[in-house]
């Protein structure tokens, strides 16, 4: 039985490495050598025909102190642009860009308003108690715009526990503090939990400068780059009746970063600085009614962001403020036929010093959601969303999807879907001074994906689950900015169509026996993104750059009594720079390994632990000209308190 | 067995981590041909990508060589390169974003001196000996250096942002195209300075956003103005008097909207090229403007122009993302080559 495992294990992680080790393959043939991987979960599927990815709660734990950026640069598929440790750093599903990734927070849009994009570096990891990544077109389910997927940030409260302190304090290289505090009360008609992040960092590791000399690059400090933020996040939750409750979110935060300049760019010439806060606030009610759910949401949401260059005599002030409700149903027709219905209203007032006076948007959404059932293998779900924007109307949203059970007693399932999906243009697009175009046309994509999935218990405590995702997406009139035609400025238009492809492989094995517990899991991912419009000659079917073709992770975690190990690692294949693909960024491979112990007092549990971060000393940098940190260390305490 | 299983996991992880890599941007090798007549095309790369880069287009051999510095030196000239002059045996690249000065040598391109020490650089003028003036975008002062000793020696107060140098009759005009550093100003003057005694001597209003500056062979400057960043004012031509600083002529565009750029003139120094959605030209003894192009722009977005000899270069910076087109022409408007420079061809600099 074991050995049966192990060649399975071995037998389905392969075709991951040798794909790595080869740098010319073709998609066509990618599709076909990598059949028979499969996944996650037997849960019953909410997600009928679309892809998932749930980040576990064992990642979210070791992650605690860190921000969302290096949370998903090491644990999803996604890949990070990260511009330097603590600096700017996006996300991107599938080849597409990272204003085609949706983040959500307790169901409520948070990516800017101006910008259409979010700062993963800005989002602690502690504000965070669920997250989860919706994959193409199942983000449609969540809000339309997310043409790459969408990330969904949960807030949870567990009504079993009346009292409960946390207190954590990590000590790291390059004078990083960070300090985590929580305090949960309540009882089983009330909870309430305050939540507060605090974050330190001069960040000022060294790096070799590549810049001055490629072949013996100096060592130097990085400088101005430095960040410190303060979170705070209250949740109350009521319980109003068995399944009534009302929730209220309200978080609010502070950060402030030194822009360090990326090399070659004079960094005494630069004094660069930004500063973003924001308050978000949620009021949530829902009520189980006889055969169906209701649920009412509204936000208001608050940003602002000021950039200051001195030397360049900017310092820009750019305030949003957002106001959404909507209203939820969900009732189940037949017993095979589920609805799902919502009305959202969105408005959005931006202000800027680079705007002409103040903008607003007023989007109205109508979604309806179906979910038949054929059989006890057959699920299906077909999803419609329309769009009024400031009253005019956007052509239809469908998304069809289906889940299939291959096998009647084993956990095989296939599962496939076909959307379509709107990006509109960001408020900058349409209304910076000069150059914004407000004639712009949303960006549209079709996508489709086929996946399988499997998972098989090897023995009792012996589970293997796999998954293997194909997908394509075409977007058109992708918005791309460049001078008019007059050459004063730059402005945006609908110019580019793109062409996405690419297969999502991932395992995970977890093995427990008695006080050992063993959880390995990995992931690959082949990305082929190229632009199909002719436009001007010239470069065609060229991977579009920073995009890699080929990423794969690993995470290992073993815990045997008191004590815990974990090492991750990640390797990013090479990103072009041109869209010549002449010049390029080379793979890189990092590692970090971890070690902890737990301790355990009656109503008092602890943690120590202690991380090495990039445990190689790899230098790397994933874009040009942005070094990030050799190997680091950081050492951490946690503290729990609670009622019995 | 699973102990096996966990150590060949960590074996794989060791083995994939222990290579030892370039972790830099790698860009693809190119020759590199110097001899003989051509032209240099100063590409600006995008901002704060530092992949700005100079090409030298060969009339020998019709061929184009990119990348030269990188190659000559091993690593990368710099973030947005404005201009180039050339001096002696060796030539002058500015690099605005890195805020500094590579003189490199005409034969290998080998880099012999870096000057540092600017805000924001993006002309240099030899002005007098061995003193060249740097204008500044960001700062109220030209720098002076010392190209033989290689060092700054100091600045000169301007009062405001400079741009685009000439030299003639023994003075350094220099325009005042930017605003930024003083918004209560309006960048509309072209500054006279006196070499010699090192000193600002006068000031000449003319419209706003001087961009470009030419001397004609009777010694008259030539100026172009785009009028403003958001058309406040009608685009015009200007041609000064050297000698008494006096405006001899004032031609306008017709109407705001427009962004005339790129003011060049011939080898001979008797016609004026610019560009205007298409190239156009005038003798310097017209006094009105052509109302049709000498070259149509056609589904081209021209960025920068050059005149040499008997060669009319045009560039193309497509998307700004990709490698630039540069367009040959002769004097009878006929397509002699097109090439890909770098990315963004901004300036050219005849050899």
């Amino acid at each position: 039985m074991m050995n049966r495992g192990f060649y399975i294990m071995v037998l389905l992680m392969f075709p991951a490495f040798s794909l790595i080790a080869q740098d010319t393959i073709r998609v066509g043939d990618e599709v076909t050598s990598l059949e028979g991987i499969t996944v996650k979960a037997t849960k019953i599927r909410k997600m009928s025909g679309y892809k998932k990815t749930r980040i576990d709660s064992t990642a979210l734990e070791q992650y605690s102190t860190s921000s969302f950026s290096e949370l998903l640069s090491r644990h999803s598929p996604m890949f990070i642009k990260s511009y330097g440790q603590g600096a700017l750093a996006t996300a991107s599903f599938r080849g597409t860009s990272a204003s085609h990734t949706k983040v959500l927070w307790n169901g409520v849009e948070i990516s800017s308003p101006m910008l259409g994009q979010t700062d993963f570096s800005m989002i602690p990891v502690f504000a965070a108690d669920k997250v989860s990544l919706r994959h193409g077109g199942g983000s449609i389910s969540k809000g339309s715009g997310g043409l790459g997927g969408s990330i969904s940030i949960k807030n949870e409260i567990d009504w079993s526990e009346n009292f409960r302190m946390k207190l954590e304090q990590r000590f790291g290289s390059f004078d990083t503090y960070k300090t985590n505090a929580s305090l949960k009360i309540g009882n089983s008609e009330f909870q309430s939990r305050t939540r507060l992040h605090y974050a330190t960092s001069d960040n000022d590791f060294s790096f070799k400068n590549n810049f001055k000399n490629r072949n013996d690059p100096p060592v130097e400090v990085r400088e101005n780059a430095g960040y410190s933020q303060t979170s705070l996040l209250q949740e109350m939750y009521w319980k109003l009746g068995p399944d009534d409750v009302v929730t209220l979110h309200v978080w609010g935060q502070n950060h402030h970063r030194n822009i360090a300049p990326p090399l070659g760019v004079n960094a005494s010439s630069r004094d660069e600085e930004q500063e973003n806060s924001f308050l978000r606030s949620i009021v949530h009610w829902k009520k189980q009614l006889k055969s169906s759910t209701l649920s009412v949401r509204t936000a208001y949401l608050y940003d602002y962001l000021n950039y200051k260059n001195d030397i360049a005599r900017i310092d820009s002030d750019n305030y949003s403020y957002r106001m959404v409700s909507a209203v939820k149903y969900q009732k189940p027709l037949t017993p095979k036929l589920t609805l799902e219905t919502s009305m959202k209203h969105q408005r959005t007032r931006v202000r800027s010093n680079n705007y002409e006076g103040q903008k607003q948007r007023n989007r109205i959404t109508a979604f309806a959601g179906l979910e038949y059932t054929f059989s006890k293998r057959l699920v299906s779900r077909l999803m419609l969303r329309q769009q009024w924007i400031d009253g005019s109307l956007i052509p239809v949203i469908p998304s069809v999807g289906m889940d299939y059970k291959v096998l009647a007693n084993r956990d095989l399932f296939v599962k496939a879907n076909l959307s379509r999906n709107y990006r509109l243009p960001t408020m900058n697009d349409l209304y910076w001074s000069p150059g914004g175009n407000s004639a712009l046309e949303p960006e549209r994509g079709i996508s489709w994906e086929l996946g399988a999935e499997y998972s098989q218990k090897i023995t009792n405590d012996f589970k293997i689950e796999t998954e293997v995702t194909g997908f394509r997406s075409a977007i058109d009139d992708w918005i791309s900015w460049s001078p008019d035609s007059v050459m004063s400025y730059w402005t945006p238009r609908n110019l580019k169509s793109v062409v996405s492809k690419g297969v999502e492989n991932s395992i995970s094995v977890t093995w427990q026996q008695g006080t050992t517990e063993l959880m390995t899991r990995a992931s690959y991912n082949f990305t082929r993104t190229y632009n199909k419009s002719k436009a001007k000659e010239n470069e065609t079917n060229n991977q579009l750059i920073y995009v890699p073709q080929h990423t794969f992770s690993s995470y290992t975690f073993l815990k045997y009594k008191k004590w815990y190990a974990d090492i991750t690692y990640c390797y990013t294949g090479k990103r072009y720079t041109t869209p010549e693909n002449d010049a390029f960024m080379p793979a890189f491979s990092i590692t970090d390994a971890g070690l902890g112990y737990h301790f355990q007092q009656d109503d008092f549990k602890g943690e120590l632990s202690f991380k090495v971060n990039n445990l190689f000393d790899t230098d790397y940098q994933v874009m040009a000209w942005h070094p990030m940190p050799g190997r680091n260390y950081h050492f951490s305490l946690k503290i729990n308190l609670f009622d019995l | 067995m699973k102990i096996k299983l966990l150590f060949f996991w960590i074996a794989i992880i060791m083995f994939a981590s222990c290579e030892e890599e370039d972790f830099g941007e790698v860009q693809q090798s190119s020759e590199t041909f110097l001899d003989g007549e051509g032209f240099f095309i100063v590409n600006e790369g995008n901002f704060s990508h530092s992949n700005s880069s100079v090409s030298f287009y060969s009339f020998d051999s019709s061929k184009i060589y990119n990348r030269l510095f990188y190659e000559a030196n091993n690593r990368p000239l710099g973030d947005v390169s404005q201009s180039m002059i050339l001096h002696d045996t060796t030539a002058f690249i500015v690099v605005n974003n890195s805020s500094k000065i590579e003189q490199v040598s005409l034969k290998t391109f080998k880099s012999k001196a870096t000057y540092t020490g600017f805000t924001s650089p993006r002309r240099i003028l030899p002005a007098k000996g061995d003193m060249a003036y740097v204008s500044d975008l960001y700062s109220d002062s030209l720098t002076i250096i010392d190209i033989e000793n290689q060092t700054v020696e100091g600045h000169l107060d301007i009062g405001r942002s400079s741009e685009v140098m000439v030299k003639t009759s023994g003075k350094v005009f220099v325009a005042n195209w930017s605003q930024l550093n003083h918004p209560e100003l309006a960048n509309n003057k072209i500054m006279v300075i006196d070499p010699a005694a090192n000193k600002l001597i006068d000031s000449i209003k003319v419209t706003k956003e001087p961009n470009s500056m030419v001397v004609d062979k009777r010694g008259n400057v030539w100026v172009l103005c785009s009028g403003g960043y958001t058309n406040e004012e009608t685009p015009a031509l200007y041609c000064i008097n050297a000698v008494d600083h006096s405006i001899k002529e004032r031609i306008q565009f017709k109407h705001k909207e427009l962004n005339p750029s790129e003011l060049c003139i011939n080898n001979n120094q008797d016609t004026l090229y610019y560009l205007n959605q298409g190239v156009y030209r005038m003798s310097i003894s017209e006094n009105t403007l052509s109302q049709k192009p000498f070259l149509e722009e056609g589904d081209k977005l021209f960025y920068a122009l050059g005149v040499m000899n008997h060669h009319i270069i045009v560039s193309d910076a497509v998307d700004y993302q990709q490698k630039g087109i540069v367009y040959l022409y002769d004097n009878r408007k006929q397509r002699v080559d097109s090439l890909r420079a770098g990315i963004i061809p901004g300036f050219f600099k005849g050899k």
